[in-house]
């Protein structure tokens, strides 16, 4: 049914082991209006980058191998569509301004070397497992250590998650921030009803 | 992807699509940032004393047969029918939840199928499994066990016993009666979630039963590269 051989040689290359324990804590709580950032993809809808997992000529060969696993065991633009916005260098500029310097404080992050961006997620599609080649930031910054953050943009609800290594995160508030750390695999999904607002937040640790 | 229809502005609200006598006879909290909730505590215990491990594998090489997934839910605009795969559900109990999800939403026949057996088609398992829950009338129960590949969500809902409805004939369901119970078949891998009501399950093990009270939203959704196996016992309480 599932030939999943290669995505699970993939993920034993890449040392992924539920059996070890990834400790995971909340970093801080940004203080932020979901509102304006939920606004804000509606006032620039039509400039969202709409993407879903495929192999892209950008993307690294890491990225991109993950790409084809995905692709080979179900995942496609019915199921992984996500809109974004932050790549164009305004958008970025203005997510940042969003955000604002005092909570890039609590983060401490380097608000002048940051990506931001603005994920939008409908219901029934999914981030699959995967981790991060920060493709996005690298382009931009050269910078090869940067720290990637998760933001949740609305108060948590029903069927919101997601999964670092072997946890489960879930219940959030608005502004509740997470360390992914690098090379550590995680998902999230949107199995319930209402739209799934995130930031990603990549940049230099101050 | 544009999308044919607008974001609603205002927060949709599973609730009201809830049938009435579920939410008098099952009252639940409808926050979903509730923190001091109890929907943890339907948890009951872990059943050891059968080869879960066997029926998962004996699972997977059934839907090898014919690879194709049974269930999968979409709505028909031309005819405003709630599908779920060939039935037209739209008289039953199910309709208005399913209308949040499908109609003017993303959920579709695209990214929620599952593969399903059910009762007599457990084949010798069906006799085994029937007696594991005896407060259930025999005459008036349903199994069923759900593959969902990854890249598959099962939306948020509250259940209605659809299908023990259709099975059991009957036109409508007396839930003061009905019970349905869950064991996860394999043990919890990358990108499998459910959530029942505010509790979000993490790191379950094949043989973890569930009492699914009905009233309590759930769901649950597979962003991994295992399929999740889980089997439910539906039925009438003796």
């Amino acid at each position: 049914m599932l030939d999943n051989q290669y995505f699970k040689k993939y993920l034993a290359d890449h040392g992924a082991d539920l059996s070890k324990h990834l400790d995971v804590g909340k970093l801080c709580t940004l203080e932020i209006d979901p509102n304006t950032f939920e606004a804000f993809a509606e006032m620039h809808r039509d400039e969202a980058v709409v993407k879903s997992w495929h192999p892209r000529p950008f993307l690294s060969a890491m990225g991109n191998e993950q790409a084809i696993n995905a692709n080979w065991i179900g995942y496609n633009k019915h199921n992984t569509t996500e809109s974004n916005w932050g790549l164009d260098p305004a958008h970025n500029k203005e997510l940042i301004d969003m955000i604002g310097s005092h909570n890039f404080k609590t983060m401490g992050i380097d608000p002048a070397r940051t990506l931001v961006r603005l994920l939008e997620y409908m219901p029934g599609h999914c981030l699959p497992l995967h981790s991060d080649g920060l493709e996005g930031f690298k382009k931009l910054y050269r910078d090869t250590q940067p720290t990637r953050l998760f933001v949740a943009v609305s108060d948590w609800d029903w069927g919101h998650v997601l999964q670092l290594h072997d946890n489960v995160i879930s219940n959030w508030s608005s502004g509740d921030t997470y360390v992914i750390p690098p090379n550590v695999f995680h998902a999230s999904a949107n199995f319930g009803i209402a739209p799934k607002y995130t930031l990603t937040i990549t940049g230099v640790r101050q | 992807m544009k999308l044919k229809h607008k974001i609603p502005e205002q927060r949709l609200d599973p609730r009201s699509a809830v049938p009435g006598e579920i939410l008098e006879q099952y009252p639940w909290h409808w926050d979903p940032m509730k923190k001091d909730h109890d929907d943890a505590s339907y948890f009951m215990h872990n059943i050891k004393d059968f080869d879960w491990k066997a029926l998962g594998d004996w699972a997977i090489r059934k839907c090898n047969e014919h690879l194709t997934p049974q269930k999968y839910w979409w709505y028909d605009e031309q005819n405003d029918a709630v599908m779920h795969a060939n039935d037209n559900v739209n008289n039953m109990p199910i309709r208005e939840q399913a209308l949040l999800a499908l109609k003017n939403n993303t959920h579709n026949e695209h990214n929620s199928q599952y593969f399903k057996i059910a009762n007599e088609e457990f084949g010798e398992y069906y006799k085994p499994l029937k007696k594991m829950f005896p407060n259930l009338r025999e005459d008036k129960m349903g199994i069923s066990l759900f593959v969902q590949p990854p890249g598959h969500t099962i939306w948020s809902h509250t259940d209605t016993y659809s299908s023990f409805i259709r099975r059991t004939d009957q036109s409508k369901a007396d839930y003061s009666v009905l019970r349905r119970y869950m064991v996860f078949v394999r043990d919890w891998d990358f990108g499998h979630f459910f959530h029942y009501g505010n509790h979000c399950f993490n790191q379950w093990q094949a043989g973890d039963l569930w009492d699914l009270k009905p009233g309590i939203y759930h769901g649950s959704a597979n962003a991994g590269i295992n399929p999740k196996i889980t089997i439910h016992w539906s039925g009438e309480i003796r």
